[in-house]
């Protein structure tokens, strides 16, 4: 794999390398709860709290299976607010509560996403960042996402949002990782091309992938909770395998400086 | 008008009708400053130029919708859509990547500093009156960003209120499409028939209302600015939101009356 040369742009996956991730039990009972509510209000009064937790969690069962599934095209899209709710979820819905959710999607998805995972920033982010800043690499990020909302609600609310120059996230530019778009969309903003950028994500099928389809400078693998949990071996391999963000600033600091323009 | 009945459901525009804005033309300056700060000094562009395409693509955008008004199923457009195409065309290629990737954010900005909205006079009470009387309610707008109508609903209170809250940029399509006033009668399990429907201008709320089949179709206008000779013609012409609040309570009361009168005749 040879010595890897310090890039222009530093782009970085959301889940699993900015922030770790736990996923909270209980979110699929508490969003079952409000949209019940909800419903009733609006005159629906067929459904049950356990009949849309059951459905909440069949859709986001599902949901999960179809991206697993979408890390085998060349080009996936994202999944829609809209096809999430209307389609995972609410297919055998009565018409008002299909509809309902039809017109509600956008932050119904938002809240899912605040609702499914608590988010904290891993630790060494911040020396990061400052490492970047002295070695005049610019940051961006890139991750899929059902509500790219939430995550950047989490960037603003921790300052990071000043601190990375661009953010892609998948529902909002209608294509997801493994889809190459996504690097080649950052590194375009960013002035460079894929070439020019390191690639940094938490798992194989959809960042190791994504980044040796968009040809980054080097992809770089960031252990996470279920990094190694993968739904089928792909081929591509990374760069390098870091554990953390510290190795990742260790990986930058030692790389070679690009060669003079 | 001396027969109409009380709506099973009151259907709202937001802007001009549930709120009221107050336009800030002249925070647009800063607002491209920072457009302009995010794409760099080597984006090659200059704040003025960042201005203008903003001014030239936000005129075209309207340009666009007043075009679409005439056709039966208008789609809204997108945030990238906008960014990319209608502002930021001939932008160079690093600084066009970067407001389309950015490009919900900056929906989000544009509109907050374009204008700031507050609840219109007697929306509330009206609003009130239909929660007491189980009226159900619901709002249905043309928007680049409904996100922040949401917000503002949660903001002013507004948002225990509404039953149901319909947003162009989210579902996709735009008013006049009748689907949107549909969309909401469906989840809130009532006809279109048995709506009222209220807008503030004849060629996306009026012609709405009569496409989806509402039962009565408002018009909510200050009377110097209406146009006689528009078609369709809505069925009630109002002023304000003190107007509408009377004709509501007049409706549930004369309804109230009747069904009084008609149980003391049965009885």
């Amino acid at each position: 794999m040879g010595q890897l040369t310090r890039p222009t742009a530093l782009l970085l996956d959301f889940g699993g390398v900015v922030v770790a991730t736990t996923n909270r039990p209980t979110w699929a009972h508490e969003l079952a709860t409000e949209l019940h509510a909800a419903l009733s209000a609006a005159g629906c009064h067929e459904l049950s709290v356990e009949h849309i937790e059951t459905d909440l969690k069949a859709g986001s069962a599902a949901d999960s299976h179809w991206k697993n599934a979408m890390s085998r095209p060349a080009a996936p899209r994202e999944m829609t607010h809209q096809r999430f709710w209307t389609e995972f979820v609410a297919a055998d819905w009565p018409a008002a509560a299909h509809a309902w959710v039809t017109a509600h999607a956008d932050p119904l998805c938002h809240r899912l996403g605040e609702l499914k995972q608590d988010r904290a920033t891993r630790p060494g982010m911040s020396e990061l960042l400052d490492a970047c800043d002295d070695l005049g690499v610019t940051v961006g990020i890139v991750s899929n996402a059902l509500a790219g909302s939430v995550h950047r609600a989490y960037m603003a609310d921790h300052g990071l949002d000043k601190r990375v120059a661009v953010q892609v996230y998948s529902d909002e530019v209608a294509v997801r990782k493994p889809n190459p778009e996504m690097i080649r969309i950052a590194a375009r903003a960013l002035g460079t091309d894929p070439a020019g950028c390191w690639y940094v994500g938490d798992n194989y099928d959809r960042d190791v992938l994504c980044g040796r389809r968009a040809g980054a400078g080097a992809t770089v693998l960031m252990e996470a909770r279920g990094t190694y949990d993968r739904p089928y071996i792909v081929r591509a391999e990374p760069d390098a395998v870091v554990g953390d963000p510290d190795e990742l600033r260790g990986l930058l600091l030692g790389a070679a400086a690009p060669p003079a323009r | 008008m001396t027969t109409l009945r009380p709506p099973r459901a009151l259907l709202l525009d937001h802007g001009g009708v549930l709120m009221r804005s107050v336009k800030h033309p002249e925070r647009m300056d800063a607002f491209a400053a920072r457009v302009h700060a995010m794409t760099g000094p080597s984006s090659g562009l200059d704040r003025a130029a960042v201005l203008a395409s903003i001014t030239a693509g936000r005129t075209a955008y309207r340009a666009w919708k007043n075009g679409l008004v005439r056709t039966p199923a208008p789609r809204e457009i997108g945030h990238r859509e906008l960014w990319e195409d209608f502002i930021a065309a001939d932008w160079p290629p690093a600084a066009r990547a970067l407001v389309g990737a950015e490009a919900t954010w900056l929906c989000r900005e544009l509109i907050l500093a374009e204008s700031d909205k507050t609840v219109a006079p007697g929306m509330l009470e009206t609003l009130r009156l239909a929660r007491l009387h189980g009226v159900r309610t619901g709002v249905v707008s043309n928007t680049l960003v409904g996100a922040l109508n949401r917000d503002l609903a949660h903001r002013f209170g507004t948002h225990p209120l509404l039953d149901v809250q319909v947003y162009s940029d989210e579902t996709g399509r735009r008013k006049p499409d009748p689907e949107m006033i549909r969309l909401a009668a469906r989840a809130l399990s009532v006809d279109p028939a048995d709506c009222w429907y209220v807008g503030d201008n004849h060629d996306r709320d009026v012609v709405c209302g009569k496409r989806a089949g509402v039962g009565t179709t408002i018009l909510m206008r200050p009377v110097g600015r209406r146009d006689p000779r528009a078609h369709p013609r809505p069925d009630i012409e109002l002023a304000d939101g003190t107007e509408l609040l009377d004709l509501l309570r007049t409706a549930l009361t004369r309804h109230d009356t009747e069904d009084a009168l008609r149980q003391e005749t049965t009885a």
